[in-house]
Formats: C-alpha cells, sequence, structure tokens
C-alpha cells in the first residue's frame, strides 16, 4: 500500500509518553541532570506501529486532518517517522503538525529561559526535519505542508523554513481549507506560504470529521472555542461549538478498538461541555461522564477546567462529588486535569480574563480559586495549575498578591507550573517576556510554585500517578530528577534570596 | 461555487472554499524595504472592513525583494495583529513588471482591490497601479 499524502511528526509528539501525559511535558524541556537520551526514553518512548509504519496511536490533530483527507478521496496516513522513508516513491505531500516546533510555547520557552539549554521538543524537530528522509523528499518536490497549534511560530524562523523548503504553513482549524491546498499541491499550481484561518472557515459541528485511528492517550474532543474570553488565549477567539454525544461515542469506540484504553476528554473547559453561557449543566455532564465510562475501560481524564467552573457546579449541583464518586468511583481513584490560574491578582484578572471567574466576579477570584482546589482536593482531582508570569499589564502588586494566593493553597494537592507570558490570542502583537524583566516577584513566586510542586509531585508519585511495578524505573528517574533540582535550588537559593531581599 | 469534483471525484461543496467571493479583499503589499506603516494601515483596514462585515478574507500579495519564505518578516506584525479574518500571503515577485503581471490577474478576479505602499517606491511602481485605475494606498515616510 502506498499513500500520496504522509501526515507526521517528531518523535517528542509521536509518542504516548507512558500513557502518562504529564510526562509529556518533559518534552517542553532540555534534557537536565540526566543525559538527553534517557530524558527521551522517559519522556518520549517511541510507539507501536503497524506493517506499513502507521502509528497505533498519534496526536489528535493529525488524526482529524487525516480523516478529513481520507473522506475528500485521498490516500492519506499518519506514519511514524522512522518510517517515512519508506514512501519516498509515492509521497507528494508531506504535512507536519506540532504544538511547539521550536519551544516558544508555554511551557518550553520558560525553561529554555531559566535553564538557557534548547529544549528536546525544538532539538528533536529540528533533528527529524533535517534527516535523511525528509531531505530526500524535498530533493524528490514533495510539498511540505505544516500546520498545528504552533504554527505561528515559523513567522519566527523563516530562515529554517528556508532551509526546510516548507511551502505552506496552515495557522488554525484547517478542516474546511486543507482540501483546495492539497489539489494545488498535487496539480503542481503555486500554493501560499501562509494561510491564517480567520472565524468564518472554521468548520461547523456536522463538517468536524471523526478520527480513523486512535489518538494518543485516548484524546477526545468534545467542544471546541470557549467563551471566557481571555485576552492571552488564542483558542477563545474561535466559535463555540460542542461535539455530539454520537461523535464522543464513535472516538472513543475507535480508540478503544485500537487498544487504548483511557480517555482524556479535551475541551478548554470540560465543566462548560453543553453549558448555559459559562454555568456549568448537569444533564449533559453527567451524560458525557457516563457515556465516557460505559465505553472506557481503564480511567478517564480531562484535559483542562476552569476554577469558576468547578466552585459553580459543585455549589450548585455538587457536580464534581458526584462525577467522582457517583460515576467513576469504580473506575478509577483520581482524575488529573489542567487548570490555568493565571494570576493571583483580582486587579490583573480584570484587566486580562475578566470572565474567568464568571459567573463570581474578578474581585472574588482568589477566593474562587480556593475554594476550587478545596473541592478538587476532597474528590481527589489532581490538577496541574499554571500560571502567567510577565503579562504586559502586570504590577509587582500583582505578583504579591499572586505569592499569597500560593501560600494559601499550600495545602491542596496540585502541580504548579509558572508561565512566561507568551504573546497570543489578543494580546498576540504584544512583546515577549524578556529575561532582563525578571523581578524579585517573579523569583518569589517561582521559588513558591517549585517547593509546592516537588511536595506534592511525590505523594502524586506514590498514592496515584505511577504506582504500579512497571513504572518503578521511570519513578526512580523522575525521583532522582526532582531531587537534583530540589539540591540545585536549594544551592541557589542564598542567591535568591539575596536578590529577593535587596 | 460550482460543484465540480476534486481530483478524487468528491464535489467541491466538500472541499471548503467557504468564504463568498464578493466578501474577499485582494491586497498588493509592495516593499521596497522594511516600512511598518504598511502593515498597520493594512491592520487597520482590516479591522475597520471586518467589523463592518465587508471582507471576510483578504488575500495578500506581496511584492518585495526579499525572497520566499524571507518576505514573511514582513508581514509577520500583520499576521500577528489579526484575529478577525482569513489571511492567505503569497509572493508575487519583485520589479514593476511582477506587479504588472500580478494586476493584470487580480483584476480578472473581479474582487476588491487595494495596493499599500510606503513614500520611498519608485514612481515606475506608482505608475503602474495609475494604470490599473485601482485605489493605492501609499502610507509612512519618503526616504
Amino acid at each position: 500500500m502506498s499513500f500520496e499524502i504522509v501526515l507526521t511528526t517528531d518523535r517528542t509528539m509521536m509518542s504516548n509518553h507512558r500513557r502518562k501525559e504529564f510526562l509529556g511535558f518533559m518534552t517542553t524541556g532540555p534534557a537536565v541532570g540526566i543525559p538527553e537520551f534517557l530524558w527521551m526514553w522517559v519522556a518520549a518512548p517511541k510507539i507501536r506501529v503497524d506493517e506499513l509504519g502507521r502509528p497505533v496511536e498519534a496526536p489528535y490533530g493529525l488524526r482529524k486532518i487525516e480523516a478529513r483527507l481520507q473522506d475528500l478521496g485521498y490516500k492519506a496516513a499518519i506514519i511514524d517517522p522512522d518510517y517515512i522513508g519508506k514512501y519516498l516513491n509515492s509521497m507528494k505531500i508531506l504535512m507536519i503538525g506540532h504544538h511547539d516546533y521550536f519551544a516558544y510555547g508555554p511551557p518550553s520557552s520558560e525553561w529554555w529561559f531559566i535553564t538557557g539549554k534548547e529544549p528536546v521538543n525544538r532539538k528533536s524537530f529540528i533533528r527529524f526535519m533535517r534527516s535523511e528522509p525528509v531531505r530526500k523528499a524535498k530533493e524528490k518536490g514533495v510539498k511540505i505542508i505544516v500546520g498545528g497549534p504552533a504554527a505561528w511560530q515559523w513567522l519566527w524562523e523563516v530562515e529554517l523554513m528556508r532551509e526546510f523548503g516548507v511551502d505552506t504553513v496552515v495557522d488554525g482549524e484547517a478542516e474546511l481549507v486543507i482540501g483546495d491546498i492539497v489539489e494545488k499541491a498535487l496539480s503542481n499550481e503555486e500554493l501560499p506560504q501562509y494561510v491564517f484561518v480567520g472565524p468564518h472557515e472554521v468548520p461547523q459541528v456536522s463538517e468536524i470529521p471523526v478520527i480513523r485511528g486512535a489518538s494518543v492517550n485516548g484524546l477526545v474532543e468534545i467542544m471546541r472555542g470557549c467563551p471566557r474570553g481571555c485576552k492571552f488565549c488564542s483558542v477563545t477567539l474561535k466559535p463555540l461549538r460542542y461535539i455530539p454525544l454520537e461523535k464522543i461515542r464513535a472516538e472513543i469506540e475507535i480508540n478503544v478498538r485500537n487498544g487504548v484504553k483511557n480517555t482524556i476528554l479535551h475541551s478548554e473547559d470540560v465543566l462548560l461541555y453543553g453549558a448555559d453561557g459559562i454555568k456549568p449543566r448537569e444533564e449533559p455532564l453527567i451524560k458525557l461522564h457516563e457515556l465516557a465510562k460505559e465505553l472506557t475501560p481503564e480511567s478517564i481524564a480531562w484535559a483542562h477546567t476552569s476554577f469558576a467552573a468547578v466552585k459553580y457546579a459543585e455549589d450548585n449541583y455538587r457536580l464534581v462529588s458526584k462525577i467522582m464518586n457517583d460515576i467513576l468511583h469504580d473506575k478509577q481513584d483520581y482524575l488529573g486535569v489542567e487548570i490555568g490560574l493565571e494570576t493571583g491578582s483580582p486587579n490583573l484578572a480584570k484587566k486580562i480574563m475578566p470572565a474567568k471567574s464568571a459567573p463570581y466576579p474578578p474581585e472574588k477570584w482568589p477566593e474562587v480559586v480556593e475554594e476550587a482546589l478545596k473541592i478538587l482536593h476532597e474528590n481527589k482531582i489532581v490538577p496541574a495549575v499554571t500560571l502567567i508570569l510577565g503579562i504586559p499589564e502586570e504590577t509587582p502588586d500583582d505578583l504579591i498578591k499572586t505569592s499569597e494566593l500560593l501560600d494559601r493553597i499550600r495545602q491542596y494537592r496540585s502541580l504548579i507550573v509558572p508561565m512566561f507570558f507568551v504573546p497570543m490570542g489578543a494580546l498576540k502583537n504584544r512583546d515577549w517576556f524578556r529575561r532582563n524583566a525578571v523581578r524579585r516577584e517573579h523569583i518569589d513566586v517561582m521559588l513558591k510554585t517549585l517547593y509546592h510542586s516537588i511536595y506534592w509531585a511525590e505523594d502524586i508519585m506514590n498514592r496515584f500517578y505511577m504506582k504500579e511495578t512497571k513504572y518503578l524505573p521511570a519513578r526512580i528517574l523522575l525521583k532522582i530528577f526532582m531531587s537534583y533540582v530540589k539540591h540545585k535550588v536549594d544551592k541557589l537559593k542564598p542567591k535568591l534570596e539575596e536578590m529577593i531581599h535587596s | 461555487m460550482s460543484n465540480a469534483p476534486n481530483s478524487r471525484g468528491v464535489p467541491s461543496s466538500s472541499l471548503g472554499g467557504v468564504v463568498s467571493a464578493n466578501k474577499i479583499l485582494n491586497a498588493v503589499l509592495v516593499f521596497s524595504r522594511d516600512d511598518e506603516s504598511i502593515h498597520r494601515r493594512l491592520t487597520y483596514d482590516i479591522i475597520k472592513e471586518s467589523l463592518r462585515g465587508r471582507y471576510k478574507k483578504v488575500e495578500v500579495y506581496v511584492i518585495s525583494p526579499l525572497k520566499p519564505p524571507l518576505y514573511l518578516r514582513q508581514v509577520r506584525d500583520l499576521l500577528l495583529s489579526n484575529i478577525h479574518v482569513s489571511i492567505v500571503v503569497k509572493y508575487s515577485g519583485c520589479g514593476a513588471d511582477s506587479l504588472r503581471r500580478l494586476l493584470e490577474e487580480l483584476v480578472k478576479s473581479g474582487n476588491d482591490i487595494r495596493v499599500y505602499s510606503s513614500r520611498s517606491l519608485r514612481d515606475e511602481y506608482l505608475e503602474v497601479v495609475k494604470q490599473f485605475g485601482i485605489t493605492s494606498i501609499i502610507v509612512g515616510e519618503s526616504q
């Protein structure tokens, strides 16, 4: 069997990260304390492939485009990066997707900034693009089309774009525009260099295809867009669409049929599935979780939610408790999710994310965070919480408020990751956060998050996350890594404290 | 929109092309050197016109001495400033002859056409634009 369109990405993306997606975050940093090959072995091991080199699991975004191209009648398939050389004679188009091609997104840019070393995702991607099969494909006249959430990063790497021979960058939801680009490429017509898909060209729910193969770790999209309108976020610019249960069912079934026994419900805010504006509703969420439970052999996770939705859902319907204790209780003993805290300052929250706390007022944002974290802790939901440092409007007082909030939430099980501001969303024309802009208040916040996360990481690993024996080697390596980081920071601490108090 | 099939026999209604032709602006950017005022003016126009509902897509044609894809640097700020409309960027060569050939093609499309250039542009370019009777928007400082 041959393919005229090959979709792929580098190893940091084409991996199931040992079925622990948080391990995937290690690929956003440089190898620290252990050699890079070991770092990659822990965070991004090779994935199982079939006899054609098609991975059993692949990134969800690539799966969507693969499905769309197949619907349009093209011979298209996702191929593992180690196997694309098999298709040099049939391939006409090479499509590549990535979350963070050049490590400019959060948190890669932050690890790069702190350590001064290139993160492994960037190194791995550049290595892949310079590999023999990609170079040979280009020599044979294969068109290279790149896309995904990090498409914009190519605008900052035009020299590499030239070196790699990238023909077109597609930025945005590509379902409705990709057919036209492929037709042009196959008939050797001139291709556009950059395509930004605006709000009028995104697909309606009925136009979003169902994936044909399994997605990494069983990720299934339940909605697109977000109604909160935070200024730093690009997702919020897209129209809000809820994926119907029958499509969600079809995708979970495909994952399970292909041996992926977990489901990650993907949305910018899972608790807003079927919501009344920004107010979670009981019925759609119960139905969603009952469906996911019925079809998923092992555990379920949420990609993202929000503190405001957690508090509202629990206060009004006891919904978080119902999902965890009535629906999922016999399936799993915890649930993982990523949540944006961004700032502990009500003033800054009002400026950059006035609806993030809704239906509660932005003035109550710190209280909403605290109460929601308590609800999550009590219901064994383990959040990876993100903070943004260096937002353009941020003041020292805002950072002090964040620091004070970190003290109050120390008691709640969570990992807290500070991220430096990356210009995206309505702030995408603003300046990047730079090393010389770091204040002592930033260092204070970073130290607090580090100690918080190290404290809880061990608890999470022992009690929930990687407690099975098969994870012992990876767990040992992670513990060594955490001890190494703590040791390094302890050594640096007097200097940092001197800076903080100067 | 015609329903002609693609090369695999699938009707074009399944292919996209969702923006109707009368909502497309063809914007020609003529750079003689890096000039921020061009992208600022186009961004302003895009926001203004998209809020009025006049355009949903902008096709940007770049005439620049910087070869592909390096000329993308000259439109990076434009792409990073826009969230309102679809933008497709194409390189159309450099020199007044390239501009003439491009305008001949664009006139056939029937879409609105605007040419954005800096004051420092040589007269030969301005002459070409004038010949087509197209709205020319000259921005920024002269050299």
